[in-house]
């Protein structure tokens, strides 16, 4: 699943535990510090960046190959999907939480696409699954990071919430681009510079700060400043309420790439043409170094929070004459 | 019926340390139980009385009587198919029953000739141990896939063959079979039978009255065939740069198996302890390790209880052991982990762990009995004095009332001091002995 080997010592790390066989290092711990996927037609990178004692951030990928199910509006190209989350920092075992969303969400998609081929109702799927597994994570006792945070205090984790994470998946098929997300974490499509589009967010933030500039009852400015700017408004976790994930699905013309990030990094890259610009000129054919690439970025920018990136490009054109049938603008 | 027992156990420590620091402590508490519900076979069991018959035995003469009325006794013990043989101890050692270096299968005739063999027996001559305890072994060693198991009864100390041949003695017999030690009268030394006993993962204790030999045998052999399963190593893995400081068994009594730690893997060790039958053991552990960084956690070790087999192959038990986290919330491995987590916050990681203290109390309460009466020998009367004192003060905070009792035979509570003249070499011996049995109280 991550990586083989031991961060600290270097030695391939065993299974019986979530301890390195050599060094004793809470692998984990040490793995999610740095971690790079890479599959081929897509990449991602998360980083505990500079601030926090451990990562909280979780990335997965998969390829899904060709020959699927080949209804209309399906997947029959294969698809490569994405998945990035946000463990939230005030929740019980924050990393847990992460982890098993995009390990989930990242099986159920492949399980959907696999058997429907319909990306919309495969991402809804998907996040269901991976809420619910979130969800109980909270009676399931602590896991061994609950005890491994340094902002562990004597009153700590009883007075937490259950454990939580935000949710933004992408899966690129052809030229479909289907996005959920739940939460702050962001997609962005970036078409080539040559095409002539514009680069585009795809998610809106589910967070206080989005809610009151929509409502038009404060100034940016104001609203920015206020203490509560960063919270969300939506998670998957056992108190989420109500799970209302969105899914957007958009036919790009001409080849380009699409980003998922947390706020790691777009907190130093706000707008999209920031975003845009910071992207390597490289990044449809190396997406695995324009992930770094953007991850460098924030970790020079500050680090301030784990950062999360992943790179998925868009280059094949879809054949004419096939509609897509759901979640077109 | 019996099976081979689940080992479960409870891990206590303290995961918090301060920047910087390197040993990690932790009490591994295991209790065995034994799935009565099952019917496999009992494993193959070979028991070997050892009986001094030194000259010394026969004054007075009751305690030779009642030596043989005790191994008598430990024979109406034995199940019908246990192998067993009888020796006899003095300069060398030699078959009492059978007559041939072999062991035979207990039955209602093989028991009647046995004692009748026993009763036959004439004390001469001087005292080898060693030499008894190879005997010992080249029996038993007849018999390896069973759970092999003796009893040596002794009244003198090992004067007739150099301190080294015993330790040979010991060296080749460890791991292969488990030995209750019990002396009989006060000329034997304490010290050297608890070398015996804790090399050879048995128990060590004084029979005071010859009288209550018989019924001690009976126990000693009646706890013996109730071990389901023997040749049990406590294995431990510890990281590259680690160091094990010691393993030691706090209880039911105090055993110092640093020692006898023999390689099992590149970074694991198997420390022997012997025999299992349902009961309850504790382990103190201490491993130094290369300080991580603040927010760093490490796994200072990994415990599990493997067999060895005859073919010297270790198998894991079945085996399970309960971690509290600081939250209080409670997680079961298959294996007992000890972890560090280092820390900036004082109030973490000053904590002491309750179980940890209790162990690391009653190792400074032995220290305590065993410094007093090494100064008292030294003719150090004011040291003798301290030691003890301290050391009545430990047992009465920690509730050890055996100790206490033994204390307070010799304490004189209007001066506050100690009457080391009038104590009895009994006494004496009882304190010594009493000082390395733990009580296990409270276990939960």
């Amino acid at each position: 699943m991550l990586n083989q080997f031991c961060g600290q010592c270097a030695e391939q790390m065993g299974r019986r535990d979530r301890y390195c066989e050599n060094c004793g290092a809470w692998v984990a711990n040490v793995l999610r510090d740095r971690v790079e996927v890479d599959v081929g037609v897509a990449a991602g990178v998360t980083d505990r960046g500079r601030r926090h004692h451990r990562n909280e951030d979780a990335l997965a990928l998969r390829d899904v190959g060709g020959g699927l199910n080949a209804a209309p509006g399906s997947t029959a190209d294969g698809a490569v999907l994405a998945i990035v989350c946000d463990g939230v920092s005030s929740s019980a075992r924050p990393d847990e939480a992460s982890e098993t969303a995009a390990e989930v969400a990242a099986e159920a998609l492949v399980a959907a696409l696999r058997a429907e081929g319909c990306p919309t109702a495969a991402t809804r799927e998907a996040i269901y699954a991976a809420g619910s597994a979130v969800a109980k994570l909270a009676g399931s006792g602590a896991g061994h990071s609950d005890c491994s945070g340094s902002d562990w205090t004597g009153s700590g984790w009883a007075s937490r919430g259950a454990p939580a994470c935000t949710f933004v998946s992408a899966i690129v098929s052809g030229n479909a681009v289907t996005v959920g997300w739940v939460g702050d974490s962001r997609a962005y499509w970036i078409p080539q510079t040559d095409t002539g589009s514009a680069p585009t967010r795809l998610t809106s933030d589910d967070s206080w700060l989005a809610q009151v500039l929509a409502a038009g009852t404060l100034s940016p400015a104001q609203a920015a400043a206020d203490h509560r700017a960063h919270a969300i408004t939506a998670w998957l976790g056992e108190d989420a309420g109500l799970l209302d994930p969105h899914v957007v699905t958009i036919e790009t013309e001409g080849p380009g790439v699409v980003v998922i990030c947390t706020d790691g990094l777009w907190n130093y890259l706000d707008t999209v043409d920031e975003l845009a610009a910071a992207l390597p000129a490289q990044a449809l054919q190396a997406p695995l170094d324009a992930a770094r690439r953007l991850v460098e970025i924030a970790l020079h920018s500050g680090g301030h929070d784990n950062v999360t990136v992943a790179v998925l490009p868009v280059v094949s054109a879809r054949q004419p004459g096939r509609a897509h049938p759901e979640g077109l603008p | 019926m019996i099976s081979t027992p689940e080992f479960r156990g409870a891990v206590h420590q303290n995961l918090y340390l301060v920047r910087g620091a390197r040993e990690v402590h932790a009490v591994i508490t295991v209790d065995t139980q034994q799935d009565l519900g099952a019917k496999e076979p009992a494993p193959g069991a070979a028991e070997l009385l050892i009986l001094d018959c030194s000259g010394s035995m026969s004054f007075p003469a009751e305690k030779i009587v009642k030596a043989k009325e005790a191994a008598c006794a430990a024979i109406d013990e034995l199940r019908d198919g246990v192998w067993f043989a009888l020796i006899a101890g003095s300069v060398g050692a030699r078959m009492v029953w059978p007559s041939e270096p072999q062991m035979v299968l207990a039955d209602p005739w093989t028991r009647a000739e046995a004692k009748d063999a026993l009763r036959r027996l004439d004390p001469a001559g001087g005292t080898t141990i060693g030499a008894w305890l190879r005997l010992a072994g080249q029996l038993l060693g007849q018999h390896p896939e069973a759970i092999r198991h003796a009893i040596l009864l002794t009244d003198g100390r090992n004067e007739h063959e150099s301190p080294e041949q015993l330790e040979t003695a010991l060296r080749d017999c460890a791991g292969t079979f488990s030995c209750d030690c019990r002396g009989v009268g006060t000329d034997w030394s304490v010290d050297e039978l608890r070398t015996i006993s804790s090399a050879l993962s048995g128990t060590v204790d004084l029979v005071v009255e010859p009288a209550g030999l018989a019924d001690d045998f009976r126990a000693t052999m009646a706890s013996s065939m109730g071990k389901a399963v023997g040749g049990v190593g406590l294995r431990l893995w510890a990281p590259v740069g680690a160091t094990v400081r010691f393993v030691k068994q706090t209880a039911p009594t105090l055993v110092d198996l640093s020692a006898r730690r023999v390689g099992s893997g590149p970074l694991t060790g198997d420390y022997p302890t012997g025999s299992w039958g349902t009961e309850s053991r504790d382990y103190h552990l201490c491993v130094e390790l290369e300080p991580g960084g603040v927010g760093e956690e490490k796994l200072a070790c990994r415990v599990t209880f493997v067999h060895t087999a005859v073919d010297g192959t270790a198998q894991p038990l079945r085996q399970a052991f309960i971690h509290t986290s600081p939250d209080g919330s409670i997680e079961e491995f298959s294996n007992a982990r000890v972890r560090a987590l280092w820390t900036d916050d004082l109030a973490q990681s000053t904590v002491i762990n309750g179980k940890v203290a209790e162990v690391t109390g009653r190792a400074e309460l032995a220290k305590a009995v065993a410094d007093g009466l090494s100064a008292h020998h030294g003719g150090d009367r004011d040291l003798a004095v301290d030691c003890l004192s301290r050391a009545r003060k430990l047992a009465v905070q920690g509730h050890d009332d055996n100790l206490l009792s033994r204390l307070d035979q010799i304490y004189d509570p209007d001066t506050g001091t100690f009457r080391l003249n009038g104590m009895s070499a009994q006494q004496e011996m009882s304190l010594d002995l009493e000082s390395t049995k733990t009580t296990l109280l409270g276990r939960g």
